[in-house]
């Protein structure tokens, strides 16, 4: 035990020097490439640009978007893009020196936010519902002694009550997350979820887990076996529809999202995507789920995904956390209906706000009163990124646009 | 209020020694985040090497890695535990 005590103080030491940054090169010729990279790919990018609606946001970038690449707060927050669209055109758009316009960036657990997103057109589809007890899926569940059925809401809303330890890099020895994403429970995050013992009546306390989300995957794999079709495998039939559902329809051209070993996907963080393909999600959220005049999602789903669910009121918030309020996967600034004191997360900013949150200060905010998607993708590995003041700042830049022009424009 | 960086070294190597008494297994986190997180820097966000090593690098760094461009596929070694990472295609990345 000694030796590896002492084995441990020398990792650690070692360690003390060698916390890490984001490579932030200041060569001017990389800078140039990536500047003429996304010059030749702007046609891809569909959202055409308002160069009257931008001026707030170039006065501000060096203090609100920690873009910083020359400055002496060099790599604070270690933004890699900011995209800001409003009333459907690009009133901002910003890369560090090392991606463009072309990058595929990982949004972590924003991912849970598409997830969900994913669930409401399979329920749009009539092949799940919201109060379908997992046991529909897993009929072996019943075996299992649960405090109550767990439904498919119960999983959006991070309210099954089933144990989870989300923490990262502050305490890796408690954190499930960890073992699920990194250990042999990533063979199948799933059941690994499915595992932990039930500490709370279903629907009764928020738990942030993104176990549930992935649990939440491998219920939407198993509703493929339900719909067999003879030309196509059930298993190739659930790979293939977040592409077939939800992306190809809105011609977002540049997602990835990894799979576990057991072939089902890591919906609570592993989902990859361009700015503007981002920003198309965004935007088919202040179209209430129409896009080109196609439904791709019900009003009412939509409606219900940002409403303050009950069991994140009912939950006293982290003293890490801002006091949000939570839908079906997403992060809500709607304070809860039922508490008198109207505590919300963001005191400055609309109760409308939608968010999609994820791990090094991923964001992506939705203004549906401005028209307005903010998207922010960082590797923020030393939490410096203070997404209040950004959110601050972008919502003063999107109200100035609104009240001088971009309001009127139709 | 997020723990100072200080703060958080000390926590790392409290946890360090607890890890080495009771969980020798889950040492392995140090070598599979970093195969798996390069490996879709690299694949997936087709980010550069420099930045896609120090993204995926934790505060333990690997002893060493390797990288096969012709697999697409990274191994590496740390604190006595191997990893190994690869891509697939371009919809489903990287996975252990």
């Amino acid at each position: 035990m000694n030796n590896l005590i002492i084995f441990s103080i020398l990792l650690s030491l070692y360690s003390l020097n060698v916390w890490p940054q984001e490579n932030q090169p200041s060569d001017q010729s990389t800078k140039s490439i990536r500047d003429k990279e996304i010059e030749e790919n702007k046609e891809n990018d569909p959202f055409p640009t308002c160069n009257e609606c931008s001026s707030y946001f170039k006065t501000q970038e060096e203090a609100a978007f920690n873009l910083t690449p020359s400055s002496a707060e060099k790599g604070k927050g270690n933004t890699r893009a900011v995209y800001i669209l409003q009333k459907g055109r690009k009133v901002y758009e910003r890369y560090n020196s090392v991606s463009s316009n072309q990058n595929a960036f990982r949004i972590w657990s924003m991912s849970k936010s598409i997830a969900s997103l994913l669930i409401g057109r399979r329920i749009f589809e009539n092949k799940m519902d919201l109060n379908d007890p997992l046991e529909k899926y897993y009929p072996q569940l019943k075996e299992k002694k649960f405090k109550g059925k767990i439904t498919i809401e119960n999983l959006l809303t991070m309210s099954s009550g089933l144990e989870w330890n989300e923490t990262y890099e502050n305490n890796p020895l408690k954190s499930h997350v960890i073992r699920m994403l990194y250990l042999k429970p990533s063979q199948d995050m799933g059941l690994y979820t499915l595992n932990r013992n039930q500490l709370y009546p279903p629907g009764a306390i928020f738990n942030y887990s993104s176990g549930e989300t992935n649990l939440l995957m491998r219920v939407l794999k198993e509703s493929f076996k339900e719909s067999f079709k003879e030309e196509e495998s059930p298993l190739k039939s659930y790979l293939s529809y977040p592409w077939n559902s939800l992306f190809t329809p809105l011609d977002i051209t540049s997602a990835t999202w990894e799979t576990d070993r057991s072939q089902t996907f890591v919906g609570s963080s592993y989902l990859y995507m361009r700015t503007y393909d981002l920003a198309k999600i965004g935007q088919l959220i202040l179209d209430k789920g129409l896009h080109k005049g196609e439904r791709l999602l019900s009003e009412e789903y939509l409606k219900r995904s940002f409403q303050a669910h009950p069991a994140s009121c009912n939950t006293k918030p982290s003293r890490y956390e801002p006091s949000y309020s939570y839908g079906y996967s997403w992060w809500l600034n709607a304070p809860c209906p039922e508490r008198k004191e109207k505590i919300k997360a963001f005191a400055n900013l609309p109760d409308d706000l939608i968010l999609a949150l994820g791990h090094h200060g991923q964001t992506m905010a939705i203004f549906p009163s401005l028209k307005a998607v903010a998207i922010r993708f960082g590797a923020d590995k030393e939490s410096v990124f203070n997404r209040e003041a950004w959110l601050n700042a972008v919502y003063q830049g999107l109200l100035a646009n609104w009240e001088s022009n971009l309001g009127e424009v139709q | 209020m997020k723990p100072s960086k200080s703060l958080r070294i000390i926590l790392f190597f409290f946890t360090l020694v607890s890890l080495n008494s009771c969980d020798q297994n889950f040492l392995k986190v140090i070598p599979a985040s970093f195969v798996k997180e390069y490996c879709s820097c690299l694949y997936v966000e087709k980010l550069d090497d420099k930045t896609c090593r120090n993204y995926a690098e934790q505060i333990i760094k690997v002893d060493r890695y390797y990288h096969n461009p012709e697999k697409k596929m990274i191994v590496a070694t740390g604190l006595g535990h191997t990893a190994t990472a690869f891509y697939t295609e371009s919809r489903l990345g990287c996975h252990l």
